[in-house]
């Protein structure tokens, strides 16, 4: 494909993207949600959870009173501290060559983190964070719920997925960055995704950890009151872990104006930032003259 | 790039925090976490712009003339949740630059605060 040609198609998905969420934002039912949330958490058909309201991301965009909320809480080890996370100490169980990629990663984030020559598939590429990355970026996202799907729209990338409802995973999903995801109800409080499908480019956070395409992600969402939603999130990936296991609970905070400023990522603009900040931190300290 | 000559332009140094509510999607790596300085400045650009803002400025310096410095701040989808626009600095402003320095001493940083010269404050959100 020419370069010229694949520009367009770019710009294309990109138009794509935004004219998707424009046609959501202007829906009756977008624009309902939108609108002040009630003063307690209302449950729209009455036998689920309503997850309307503006959500922030868990890393860092809005916090949590009473300072419950730590920075980028799915980079955590599952004990929930970070000077062990992504080294043989966090409690995850890696399998030998999923400890040997994490350590040949060069991650923006964590006790390992550098700005010298990342190996991050997202700042070098763009490529979509997948899931469950997508909560480590510090911006927001929101739920369009439907009969019939569950729509998650995320500032950061811009982008969106589709938890289906009242249906089966596919037998044998094609490989993508986001995944194949299916939603269900449970209870009166928690909205449950579980996604298979995904490719094996994508890093489970930004720390670096890994995964195959035989990754198996369970989200669950309580909302606990108008204000706080609890996400858990749980990794399968029999590829690349030896058993399943989960990043700690943690709550989000519900926030406002969504998609005020989307945030698209943009290589150029990656680029830039790198040469003209992050690389002269790199150059070696010399010996100051006395 | 002289340390030494730094030193005499930094203000402040050595605030020690506990911890930093600044989390940026390209990371903190290159900057000490846990010490604030304090750097008056000229702006000379400001760039509303993602991944992540940035101000460029100018810190006057007796012996070498015009240090020019750039600090990292939020992208504008996070900034405009603390208040700010693209117009928030415009070229020639003074103002006091609350940062995380760069540990190798070169004149970068991430953003805590700025202080405008009508005394506002803009707190960084990365």
């Amino acid at each position: 494909m020419s370069i010229g040609r694949n520009l367009i198609l770019r710009v294309r998905l990109g138009l794509f993207n935004y004219a998707f969420v424009a046609a959501l934002a202007f829906t009756p039912a977008l624009r309902a949600q939108v609108a002040a949330p009630p003063a307690a958490a209302k449950n729209q058909s009455g036998d689920h959870v309503d997850l309307s309201g503006v959500w922030g991301n868990l890393g860092g965009s809005v916090p949590i009173s009473g300072g419950e909320q730590p920075a980028g809480p799915y980079m955590l080890s599952p004990k929930g501290t970070m000077k062990d996370a992504g080294t043989p100490a966090d409690g995850i169980p890696y399998q030998p060559w999923a400890m040997a990629k994490l350590m040949s990663e060069r991650p923006p984030s964590g006790p390992r983190a550098t700005f010298d020559k990342t190996t991050d598939p997202n700042i070098l590429y763009c490529e979509l964070y997948g899931v469950p990355r997508i909560y480590n970026s510090p911006s927001k996202f929101k739920f369009v719920q439907t009969p019939e799907a569950v729509y998650i729209l995320y500032e950061y990338g811009v982008v969106w997925r589709v938890a289906w409802l009242n249906r089966m995973h596919s037998a044998d999903p094609d490989p993508t960055y986001m995944g194949e995801s299916i939603g269900s109800y449970e209870g009166k409080d928690t909205f449950v995704v579980d996604s298979i499908g995904f490719n094996d480019k994508t890093w489970l956070d930004s720390i670096g950890r890994p995964h195959s395409e035989k990754l198996h992600v369970i989200e669950r969402f309580r909302r606990v009151n108008q204000d706080k939603l609890e996400m858990t999130i749980t990794i399968d990936d029999p590829g690349a872990y030896t058993a399943p296991w989960s990043y700690p609970t943690r709550s989000v905070a519900s926030a406002k104006d969504f998609a005020r400023a989307v945030w698209p990522c943009s290589v150029r603009e990656n680029n830039a930032f790198n040469e003209s900040v992050e690389e002269p931190t790199t150059i070696p300290t010399k010996p100051t003259k006395q | 790039m002289r340390i030494g000559t730094f030193a005499i332009l930094v203000l402040a140094v050595g605030l020690f925090q506990l911890s930093s509510p600044l989390f940026a999607h390209h990371g903190t790596a290159g900057y000490d976490m846990e010490k604030d300085t304090v750097v008056k400045g000229t702006i000379t650009q400001f760039e509303w712009t993602n991944p992540h803002g940035q101000i460029h400025f100018d810190v006057a310096d007796s012996t070498a003339g015009a240090q020019a410095w750039i600090v990292e701040c939020g992208p504008p989808s996070r900034l405009i949740e603390a208040g700010w626009t693209r117009h928030s600095l415009s070229v020639g402003d003074h103002v006091t630059l609350h940062i995380h320095g760069a540990k190798n001493g070169t004149p970068r940083g991430i953003l805590i605060k700025v202080v405008l010269e009508n005394g506002q404050t803009l707190e960084n959100r990365a």
